[in-house]
């Protein structure tokens, strides 16, 4: 008690993170009480919590030789040792405990639970055992069978499952037997035992008896029953128990294992053509043939149509049926169908007494105002013929009551959502395809549907200001079809913008719009703005995993460095606490008698920590920390902080899974436009990423130089190999075509140019060098890595020039992307000069007699190198201009100055980086002046008619002479582009009316004499002002965004070239 | 259409359709694991034909004697498959499991500014129980209307008398 009130001060520094204070408080406690350990213990907590890692440990190594018994410092060595990762520890503190005190329950309970953290289920079960003789209580019995169990699933040997299978189910056996079974848990894991070793019938027996009634609450004893009756195929009863469960409920899957059920059933009796139905009834005796089986869904139908909520089910599982019968019969060489090939009537329409267009539409008028509707009949779409769309799509035109082509002013909600889903219908069905519609029509379609969205604001104005907006569907499909012109012509990804822009200004719950921003800004390279959008959709936790392919990388690609290393911390954050916390799920699980939820856990476990995403994040994050640093001394310091080891690939290649979501863009895009997963197999050989920092790896584990030698070696012919295959195999990204696609990779930038043959080269001089000191034969690969530089070089200025030429956003974007890769070879070619001069250094300390260093003393060494190279540079003019370079001398023989020379290079191609960041500014900030606004001068007269639109729509209801107000400025917008006028006048013309746009808050005329489009802008402003301004507002700022993206991506370019400062010092 | 079938854990991978909503909160994993550990039957999924995420319910049992109830920790629907009785669904299981658990009554926090939601509780019969003022942080914070629904153990209905004074997020168990 005393104890407890001495601690309290600790415990309650430690809760609000005073850790230096709890640190002196502790002190304090252990000078009057030298004996508490627990306040060690607390103080080691402090310690740790401020990385002081070391000292912690020593302190608990003392507190773990006095093995404590009481709780509180062993709760608070538990927490310690978490936080270490050092789960073992854990055990091992309880077993002494438990030694001293064999009888303590509560000890022996911790101990249990440190096996499972350790999943250590051999001990589990003896503890568990001992719990039970020590108090008879059923949990502590049944955490034994449990371990018993995993003891099962973790191992693939027959035999030993042969053991404790039977072990398991002997020991819940007893326990029925002796009437001792007192929770549903109990007989949960029964099941499971019996299941295990596909004991089908003894599950059954258990299902039929008073235990089974038990089984109520995570499934039910039918549910339970219908699993094992599919494992034995029992079709007659699975057939007559779905039967009757349909009847009450609607489940999806029940419907479709009562089709299964029929056709297992006709497959094995024969009788695919209707018997006699009328001898039977068809909901109490078992289906002999497809016929009944109609019969019994018709019946249901009737059934249910009496229900408040409309079942899907119901209505679905006819085309469920349908698309079965039509493969069985393709399976089957269609016996009724043989005789001619399209003549006859089909087997399914036969069965169904209707053709898959007539149950589609019948589905679709039931619910066609429904959002999902599309989603659920996607999977018989694709069984369609091209004549038969035709036909679905003209019908579903007359459902709706409109000629394609015409305005359409939905008179209420419902019709409204039944011509949007009519729509995404045609979409799905390719009707709007790029190779079915013209650009023309498409932009036709785009306004009306624009012009609808309005329309139909009226409709939503009653919904509840937190939902999505209904008529947001119609901007959607205004993106989508965006997105086709995009394909085509990149410049339209604009609009996408300004429209998602535009739509979710006034709407800031639909995460739709929001994810497709973070889409195409990352397309543009916009990956600040990007950024944006990723904080307003708060992705977070699981999502950074399952989404975060959607923005790392790309914020990788765009130089974005400072955002890309907080999303990369954020998302290892996630798993490393996951890895440490997941144990505590499985505690808690035995804890509630979750047994089912174990194996669970268990894989869940596995999967995120194999998680591809996780890999990645891991690497590029290294990558980050090391090619940011400025001086060759902190290479060194930091890559010695990674646990690297170059011999050995931590990465279990087999194991890992991809977490992504790709289903997270929700469209009606016809399916070739879908982001799918492809199954690459794994690449033939690890690739190797990252050698430049494996070959640091000063303090690895590796003892002799020459294998170190022999693991470089191997790192860098994997890595050609690997290179080979890739450009073999001519790896192509994702097409534009595909909506949501997952970025591109930047590994295609880096197969089209030099990049890699650079890094190989650069890496065989260091292999070479440290190989034979003395010898020369290194020149020739750094020669050679200094020609692809120049190459690179080369590249860079090619992207440019394009940006000087057409300062389009899109030739920013690769620029940057390029240049990137670019600084991020500099960097790796000045960290290999630096492992060159330090080889080289040591080379001549050893010829000069010294004995061989040590490893520790190395890093000092390191420091006294550094002289020699920049010693030799002043000494040896750099090459200043670089662009007509011979470059490396190959006549000088000594290895220093060709080191020097290549840091020369290096610094002056760094410098012209800085140069072309700069310029590239100036010209963004042109290019900006120029096109801020929507009141652009375009030669496209399709591009012209959505802008004019845009700002000269009409309102829904406006009046005559408005429209043709809008007429007469659209007339005169498009006069006013056939005037052959300087461009540059013109867009001080346009510049001074938007100004005046933004400044006039109520409409007044502007009266410009002698421009006529002035005349006539009052008129159109009278109804449109507000909106157009909301469209050039939205231009300036999507415009902004992406600007403001491509400076921060220079400006960090330029920075992240201090590296040409990059010293040995 | 309800297929309602257990949470599982890698049903987390793909929740996005409906925790991506704003008003749908993703919690961090612990708090997802803490259910499915402690009340597996509670956390339900409402699956799609084509094995979309229409919505999923999470709840728990808890309390003491008369005070023993079902109670809902979160109830989300997909924007797409709204108004299709998905949320009536799933709550007739955490009734009927409540129910089996032999427990008084269900409960269930709201914003009071989710009418929606309101109005749909209204219709499956829970009513207005008591407020709780500033339940909900945020800027500024938002009261939370407790409502309630009795089972069948509580014969007499005393768990849905409603109270007439709010109570302060701190008190809601003392009550």
């Amino acid at each position: 008690m005393i104890a407890e009130r001495r601690l309290r001060p600790i415990y309650d520094l430690l809760d609000f993170n005073n850790n230096k204070k709890a640190i002196q408080e502790a002190d304090r406690v252990l000078k009057k009480s030298p004996e508490l350990d627990c306040a060690r213990v607390l103080k080691s907590l402090a310690l740790l919590r401020m990385g002081r890692d070391y000292e912690a440990e020593q302190l608990l190594e003392i507190v773990t030789k006095r093995a404590p018994c009481d709780d509180a410092t062993l709760q608070a060595m538990t927490i310690c040792f978490r936080e270490l990762r050092a789960p073992e520890k854990i055990c091992t503190i309880y077993e002494e405990a438990v030694k001293k005190e064999p009888t303590n329950e509560e000890l022996l309970t911790h101990l249990f639970m440190s096996y499972v953290r350790v999943y250590n289920y051999k001990k589990q079960q003896h503890t568990a055992m001992s719990l039970y003789k020590l108090k008879t209580k059923n949990p502590y019995y049944f955490w034994a069978v449990m371990s018993i169990v995993m003891q099962a699933s973790d191992t693939d040997d027959k035999i030993s499952k042969s053991i404790t299978l039977p072990l398991a189910e002997r020991m819940v056996k007893k326990f029925i037997d002796d009437n001792k079974i007192d929770a549903e848990q109990e007989i949960q894991l029964y099941v499971i035992i019996l299941e295990m070793q596909h004991k089908y019938q003894e599950v059954l027996d258990l299902l039929a008896s008073p235990l089974g009634n038990m089984l109520q609450s995570y499934y039910t004893s039918d549910q339970k029953k219908i699993e094992i009756l599919l494992a034995m195929q029992q079709w007659d009863e699975i057939n007559l128990l779905l039967k009757q469960l349909l009847i009450t409920s609607d489940s999806w899957q029940n419907y479709v294992l009562y089709l299964n059920s029929v056709f297992a059933l006709v497959s094995k009796n024969g009788n695919a053509e209707p018997v006699d139905l009328a001898s039977c009834d068809v909901i109490t005796s078992v289906d002999m043939c497809f016929g009944s089986a109609a019969q019994y869904l018709s019946i249901l139908a009737e059934k249910k149509s009496a229900l408040s909520h409309k079942s899907r089910g119901v209505h679905l599982v006819r085309l469920e049926f349908y698309v079965k019968l039509r493969e069985w019969e393709k399976e089957n060489g269609g016996s009724c169908s043989k005789d001619s090939s399209r003549t006859s009537t089909p087997l399914a329409d036969k069965i169904l007494d209707s053709s898959l267009v007539d149950l589609l539409l019948s589905y679709y008028k039931v619910f066609a105002a429904t959002p999902c509707v599309l989603k659920d009949l996607k999977k018989y779409l694709s069984y369609l013929s091209p004549e038969e769309v035709n036909v679905l799509s003209a019908a579903l035109w007359k459902i709706n009551g409109i000629e394609e082509e015409e305005e359409f002013e939905p008179r209420d909600r419902t019709s409204m959502m039944q011509f949007i889903s009519c729509l995404q219908f045609n979409r799905y069905l390719g009707k709007y395809n790029n190779d079915v519609m013209c650009k023309e029509s498409k932009m036709a379609l785009i306004l009306r549907l624009t012009r609808t969205y309005y329309h139909c604001e009226l409709y939503t104005a009653d919904q509840a200001p937190a939902e999505i907006k209904a008529n947001d569907a119609l901007i959607l499909l205004v993106v989508y079809l965006l997105h086709d012109l995009y394909v085509l012509e990149p410049k339209y990804i604009k609009y996408i913008l300004l429209y998602l822009h535009h739509v979710s200004s006034r709407n800031h719950y639909n995460f739709n719009l929001e994810l497709l921003s973070l889409y195409y800004y990352h397309r543009i390279g916009a990956s600040g703005a990007a950024h944006m959008c990723y904080e307003n959709l708060d992705m977070k936790h699981i999502q950074l995993d399952s989404l975060g392919y959607l923005h790392l990388g790309p914020l990788l690609n765009m130089a974005q460095f400072t955002l890309a290393a907080n999303v990369a911390d954020a998302t290892l954050k996630f798993f490393t606490i996951n890895y440490k916390d997941n144990a505590d799920h499985l505690v808690l699980s035995y804890k509630f008698g979750s047994f089912l939820k174990i194996k669970e856990f268990h894989a869940f476990r596995t999967r995120l920590n194999n998680s591809v995403h996780y890999t990645l994040t891991t690497i590029e994050k290294m990558l980050l920390d090391v090619l940011h640093l400025t001086s060759y001394r902190e290479v060194l310091g930091t890559v010695a902080t990674m646990s690297i080891n170059p011999g050995q690939d931590n990465i279990l290649w087999d194991e890992l899974r991809d977490n992504r979501d790709l289903n997270v863009f929700n469209s009606c895009n016809p399916s070739h436009m879908k982001p799918e997963r492809t199954t690459h197999p794994p690449p033939p050989l690890p690739p190797s990423s990252n050698e430049e920092d494996k070959q640091n790896g000063d303090d690895s584990t590796l003892s002799s130089e020459s294998s170190r030698l022999e693991v470089l070696k191997s790192l860098i012919g994997e890595m050609q190999q690997v290179y080979d295959k890739m450009r073999n195999d001519q790896l192509k990204p994702v097409s534009e075509e595909v909506q949501g696609s997952p970025p591109p990779s930047r590994l295609f930038f880096y197969l089209s140019h030099s990049f890699l043959p650079h890094f190989l080269s650069i890496s065989r001089a260091v292999l070479t060098l440290a190989a034979q000191p003395e010898g020369s034969g290194f020149e020739s690969h750094v020669v050679e890595s200094v020609m692809f530089l120049k190459r690179d070089f080369e590249a860079v200025e090619e992207r440019f020039r394009a940006v000087q030429t057409e300062g389009v956003w899109a030739n920013h974007s690769a620029l940057i992307q390029v240049m990137n890769l670019f600084v991020e070879m500099i960097a790796i070619t000045n960290i290999m000069c630096g492992v060159m001069s330090a080889i080289l250094k040591q080379a001549k300390s050893w010829s000069t007699g010294k004995s061989k260093e040590q490893n520790a003393k190395k890093k000092k060494k390191y420091k006294k190198t550094a002289t020699t190279p920049s010693d030799n540079m002043s000494a040896d003019s750099p090459p200043k201009n670089n662009s007509t370079d011979s470059s490396i001398p190959v006549e000088i023989k000594e290895p220093g100055p060709i080191l020097a020379n290549v840091i020369a290079i290096t610094k002056e191609l760094s410098g012209q980086i800085i140069n072309i960041t700069n310029a590239c500014e100036e010209i963004l900030d042109e290019h900006f002046q120029a096109h801020h606004n929507l009141n652009v001068v375009v030669d496209d007269p399709i591009e012209q008619e959505l802008v004019t639109y845009l700002l000269n729509h009409k309102e829904p209801d406006e009046n005559k002479t408005c429209e043709e107000g809008n007429q007469l400025a659209t007339k005169v917008e498009n006069l006013r582009l056939d005037e052959n006028k300087p461009v540059e006048t013109k867009r001080v013309e346009m510049e001074a009316e938007s100004k005046q746009d933004a400044a006039e808050t109520s409409s007044t005329s502007v009266t410009n004499a002698g421009d006529p489009a002035a005349a006539a802008a009052p008129v159109a402003h009278s109804c449109s002002h507000h909106r157009k301004q909301d469209w050039i507002t939205c231009s300036v700022r999507v415009n902004e965004n992406i600007m403001n993206s491509f400076r921060v991506s220079y400006n960090k370019l330029r920075l992240v070239n201090l590296f040409k400062s990059f010293t040995f010092e | 259409m309800t297929t309602l079938r257990a949470f599982t854990c890698d049903d987390m991978f793909k929740f996005n359709n409906v925790n991506l909503d704003p008003l749908t909160e993703t919690y961090g994993l612990s708090f997802y694991m803490q259910y499915l550990a402690h009340w597996p039957e509670y956390f339900q999924v409402a699956e799609s034909p084509s094995g979309e995420i229409m919505g999923y319910i999470m709840g728990k049992a808890e309390g003491h004697g008369d005070k023993w109830h079902g109670h809902v920790t979160a109830l989300t629907v997909a924007p797409d498959y709204r108004r299709l009785g998905i949320a009536a669904d799933l709550m007739a299981w955490l009734e009927d499991i409540s129910e089996k658990k032999r427990a008084y009554f269900v409960d269930l926090f709201v914003r009071v500014s989710n009418t929606v939601a309101i109005a749909m509780y209204l219709r499956l019969g829970y009513i207005v129980y008591r407020t709780v003022l500033e339940y909900y942080s945020g800027n500024p914070d938002e009261d939370a209307y407790d409502m309630r629904k009795a089972l069948s153990r509580d014969v007499f209905k005393t768990s849905v008398v409603p109270l007439k004074q709010a109570v302060r997020p701190e008190d809601v168990d003392n009550f």
